[in-house]
């Protein structure tokens, strides 16, 4: 009868099981049991490392060495609390120079859980050597090996590439189920936390044999280590060349934003945030006074300001309200409207033009050359709020962009819903018009979104998604993922008037600064009006203006006019770039890059 | 209509069943013998065990044609519970299972095994039913597979596979033939080969043996031959197309004794526990703490473990033999029951029972992986002890009836 046979086979195996245990192996575990214990320790896997697009290295995993505590096996757990008295936690703590009470509490934690407590990351010599020299005075206190993440730039790039942090409770809850433990790694910001699945490693594990006071003596022969399997490492698309650039362009800035990009596919090339912060901080555990200090005050050093800062776009919007009026056919290159005189006169108010003075009679592409005010209100109302929002959403504005960056910022772009709600309906539109045809008023950008405006204008309209990852390793190259908008539809001619209008605003216009001998610059200044200080300074644009390689956007916080702050800045990154000669643009930096090998001639 | 007599009880089965109490009583007294946590658990391990006597009597008294006419409205009202713990249950590591009624604690995966019996014996008992046609398969398999899902839905893995492996023995019992059960198999093997070996040619290998060997009807083949096919088309891609860490997600799953972190430890625990107890044993309440003080479930889950250790191969083997007694008594009752639908539940209580003997005992030996279910009738715990008590009451109550038709 076949189920009893299941029964007898059944049985069977399991009085198999038992004899081979307890008569076979019956020695080996009975040595386990008498006078050691089995432990499990964790084998930390290293997080991938990051490099940029010449294989320079941002970010990887070192060994370090950690002061933990282990618990005490149960049965010497008598021992271990006579040992564990007040002074004896004093003691460990000034021996690793951390706060007594974060001691006791790890040291709690641990004997409740059984669970290492780490009580000092990346230990300098000196405690290592006190706790080896002292280690039987000192049971449960051992040095252990983990990797500890390392950005060898230091504040370089710090924004991009994220931070990575000792995970928390309540993250440890929600990710319990996907093999996180206390003590690991996770991705905070940047890189490190939208691609936080591909750098993460796997732990490994080996059983180790212990002695009754919980050190180490063997690793158990039985059931073969879990050996960790390292993260992916990432390849960005990123040029140390151009971020280097950057932070030198950037140095002094004290609130500020640039991004650099390769119209051609999207790629971010630089990006770069004022303030910083260096992100190895945060791979040793940051006290709680410098997280205070770190993130509270006005300017965040966290903030990554290309994506989640949202500026007013100043001027640099005259390129949408330009496309927008060459589109809808309201002016052509020769349009002339009424004369520049310093100030327009609608609706019994007037308007100024930043050139007091007055810039005469201009045709369109003259207009956009000195960036005149003037000429530009008058194309504000005839345009029309719909058709500027239509011209402003083509480019993206107004929408996150979807790079893979965490926490993008939307922007604003106000259309009549959005006025209706926030002043009532039927209130004086006519000098909004006005304000949003120069880029003022209620319009809020990220650079981000002007970077890629300044691209898609380069390349005739193709649309781009912008992305910081090229490759992931070991998985095959990433397609470039595809962008959220169509191609934006314009005639070529329409496109050729934009783009010769922003070659006259470098090569003779309001851009001067950001010339580069031997090369067409295309770009346009911006000075936005800041209800809560100095205005902001931005410099929008693209290079070499007839094969472009580089589009890029520079927001300098409350520091004056886009021409004399923003475009010296984009200029000095650009004659870096092009220029086969780099030096002798600026004084030296004390910017230092570990890697300096890397930046020594700037071919292209 | 005859008076039932106390003399036809089936005796083997009720000491057996009894004399595992027993065991459990007192392997639960030395586990939470410990200074510390746990102690005086076996007072109410007691209790719990008086409560369950109490209610297998009640059980074994009622006749059995009565549960016949109630299998689908208590499968129905189970059911509802399932449904239930999975919005108002009360989580315990990780995965909700348990309802708290105010004055117990109860699992409704437990009262849905054995309402899942009640209701495919009805069912199969049907003489009607021919299972030779294939489609005569499917009420059956939709009445396992629904409390199958929803247990797995909690989660409880351990638990979920009782209801497939019942489904299969009572197929069996219903006269389904043996060519026809393993064809209906093929699928699972073929899942089953692929994550053991990765590749699935070996799946290919035996199924053209197999089909070589059983010869199906023409119908019958290119039936299996594109169920098969399409799994062993879709499975491969599936896998690879999965991120890295879903992979990771799906062998902890499948394979949780692969966790470092938990329960890897407590098998090698429970192996050195069970090995040092040699063949006499270290003697009663005389296991090291050293090793059990390791091991946290080892009043529940790892009670064998104990016994193993303090009680040697010999208590050991007892414990094995008491429960083969058991199983084959059950079988026994089965095969001499002359009521369809008796026969059938005998068939599916047993082999619910024997299940989970298996999955824990081959746990505590290492030659399983964790899946936190206890061991019927000594693991300390009221429901399940309870939910024993039931089985056993009804496989009495066939054992009386034996004769009826």
């Amino acid at each position: 009868m076949a189920l009893a046979g299941a029964v007898l086979a059944g049985f069977g195996s399991i009085t198999a099981g038992l004899v081979r245990l307890q008569v076979g192996e019956h020695v080996e575990m009975s040595r386990l049991a008498r006078d050691n214990h089995i432990r499990l320790e964790v084998l930390r896997a290293p997080r991938g490392s990051i490099y940029d697009c010449n294989g320079v290295l941002l970010a990887d995993s070192a060994p370090s060495f950690s002061i933990v505590f282990r618990p005490f096996p149960a049965e010497s757990l008598q021992t271990g609390r006579s040992l564990l008295d007040s002074s004896w936690v004093a003691r460990i703590a000034g021996l690793v120079e951390a706060d007594t009470g974060e001691v006791r509490t790890a040291v709690a934690l641990a004997n409740k859980t059984g669970k290492t407590a780490v009580l000092r990351r990346n230990a300098p010599f000196y405690i290592r050597a006190a706790v080896e020299e002292g280690r039987d005075g000192l049971p449960g206190v051992e040095v252990q090996i983990e990797p500890l993440r390392r950005y060898p730039n230091g504040i370089m790039a710090a924004h991009l590439l994220g931070y990575a942090g000792e995970i928390n409770d309540e993250e440890l809850v929600e990710r319990q189920p996907l093999g996180y433990n206390p003590g690991d790694l996770i991705g905070r910001s940047g890189i490190e936390r939208s691609y936080e699945d591909m750098l993460r490693g796997q732990d490994g594990a080996e059983f180790v044999i212990v002695n009754a006071m919980g050190r180490r003596v063997s690793t158990l022969s039985e059931g073969p280590p879990r050996l960790p399997v390292a993260g992916h490492d990432l390849v960005l698309t990123l040029d140390i060349k151009v971020q280097q650039a950057l932070e030198e362009a950037m140095e002094d800035v004290e609130r500020g934003a640039a991004i650099a990009i390769d119209p051609r596919d999207g790629g971010v090339l630089g990006l770069v945030s004022r303030p910083a912060f260096d992100p190895n901080e945060f791979s040793v555990g940051l006290t709680q006074e410098r997280w205070k200090s770190l993130t509270g005050g006005g300017a965040n050093p966290l903030l990554n300001r290309v994506i989640q800062g949202v500026y007013p776009p100043g001027s640099t919007f005259k390129v949408v309200t330009m496309l927008g009026a060459l589109r809808y056919g309201i002016a052509n290159a020769g349009t002339r409207l009424v004369p520049c005189s310093g100030s327009y006169q609608f609706g019994g108010r007037s308007f100024g033009c930043w050139k007091r003075e007055g810039h005469g009679s201009l045709d369109f592409i003259g207009a956009l050359q000195h960036s005149c005010d003037v000429y530009f209100y008058q194309i504000g109302p005839r345009l029309g709020l719909a058709r500027l929002e239509q011209a402003a959403r083509d480019f993206g504005l107004g929408e996150r962009t979807g790079i893979d960056l965490p926490e993008e910022k939307k922007g604003l772009i106000p259309n009549e819903a959005w006025y209706e709600r926030r002043f009532g309906a039927g209130k004086g539109r006519k000098g909004t018009m006005l304000n949003l045809a120069i880029g003022q008023g209620e319009l809020l950008v990220t650079p981000l979104q002007l970077a890629l405006m300044m691209a898609e204008v380069s390349t005739d309209g193709r649309t781009v998604r912008p992305h910081v990852v090229r490759e992931v390793r070991g998985t095959g190259p990433l397609t470039p993922p595809r962008p959220a908008r169509d191609h934006i539809a314009a005639d070529r001619g329409n496109w050729k008037t934009l783009r010769q209008a922003l070659a006259l605003v470098v090569e003779s216009g309001t851009g001067t600064a950001a010339r580069v001998p031997g090369f067409a610059v295309a770009g346009k200044t911006g000075t936005a009006q800041n209800p809560h200080g100095e205005d902001h300074a931005l410099f929008v644009g693209y290079a070499p203006a007839d094969d472009p390689r580089i589009a890029f956007a520079f927001v300098i916080e409350n520091s004056g006019h886009g021409g004399s702050i923003a475009a010296p800045r984009a200029g000095f990154v650009l004659r870096r770039l092009l220029l086969a000669d780099s030096t002798a643009v600026r004084p030296p930096s004390t910017l230092a890059v570990a890697t300096g090998d890397s930046l020594g001639g700037s071919g292209d | 209509m005859r008076r039932l007599g106390a003399l036809e009880l089936d005796w083997p089965m009720l000491i057996a069943a009894l004399g595992l109490m027993a065991v459990g009583l007192f392997t639960v007294y030395s586990a939470t013998s410990v200074p510390g946590s746990h102690e005086g658990l076996w007072q109410r391990q007691l209790m719990w065990a008086g409560i369950a006597i109490f209610i297998a009597s009640i059980i074994a008294s009622i006749h059995f044609r009565i549960y016949d006419s109630l299998a689908y409205p208590l499968y129905a009202f189970s059911l509802v519970f399932l449904v239930a713990v999975l919005f108002f249950g009360s989580s315990a590591y990780g995965a909700k299972r348990w309802l708290d009624l105010g004055f117990i604690k109860f699992q409704p995966s437990e009262l849905a095994k054995i309402a899942t019996v009640m209701a495919l014996a009805r069912r199969l008992d049907d003489p009607k039913l021919d299972l030779r046609r294939f489609r005569h398969w499917f009420p059956p398999l939709l009445i396992a597979l629904v409390p199958f899902v929803l247990v797995m839905k909690e989660p409880d893995l351990g638990t979920s596979l009782a209801f497939p492996i019942i489904l299969v023995a009572m197929y069996f019992w219903a006269g389904m033939p043996v060519s026809h059960l393993v064809f209906g198999l093929s699928p699972v093997f073929n899942v089953a080969l692929f994550f053991v070996t990765g590749s699935l040619w070996w799946f290919a290998g035996l199924f053209g043996a197999l089909l070589v060997v059983l010869r199906p009807r023409a119908p019958v083949l290119v039936a299996l031959v594109i169920l098969n096919g399409s799994v062993a088309m879709v499975l491969p891609r599936m896998w690879e197309g999965l991120h890295d860490y879903q992979k990771r997600r799906i062998e902890t799953f499948l394979n949780p004794g692969q966790d470092p972190h938990g329960s890897g430890y407590q098998i090698i625990q429970s192996k050195v526990a069970i090995g040092s107890g040699g063949v006499v044993g270290k003697g009663y309440l005389k296991g090291t703490q050293k090793a059990l003080a390791f091991l946290p479930m080892r009043h529940t889950d790892f009670i064998y473990s104990v016994v193993g250790e303090e009680l040697g191969l010999w208590g050991a083997m007892t414990v094995v033999i008491l429960y083969a007694l058991l199983l084959l008594r059950g079988y026994t009752v089965a095969l001499r029951c002359r009521h369809g639908f008796g026969s059938l539940m005998a068939v599916g209580l047993v082999t619910a029972l024997f299940y989970h003997v298996m999955v824990n005992m081959l746990m505590t030996i290492g030659w399983a992986p964790v899946t936190g279910l206890p061991l019927p009738l000594l693991s300390y715990g009221g429901t399940a002890l309870i939910v024993n008590g039931v089985q056993i009451g009804l496989l009495q109550n066939l054992a009386l009836r034996r004769r009826e038709v």
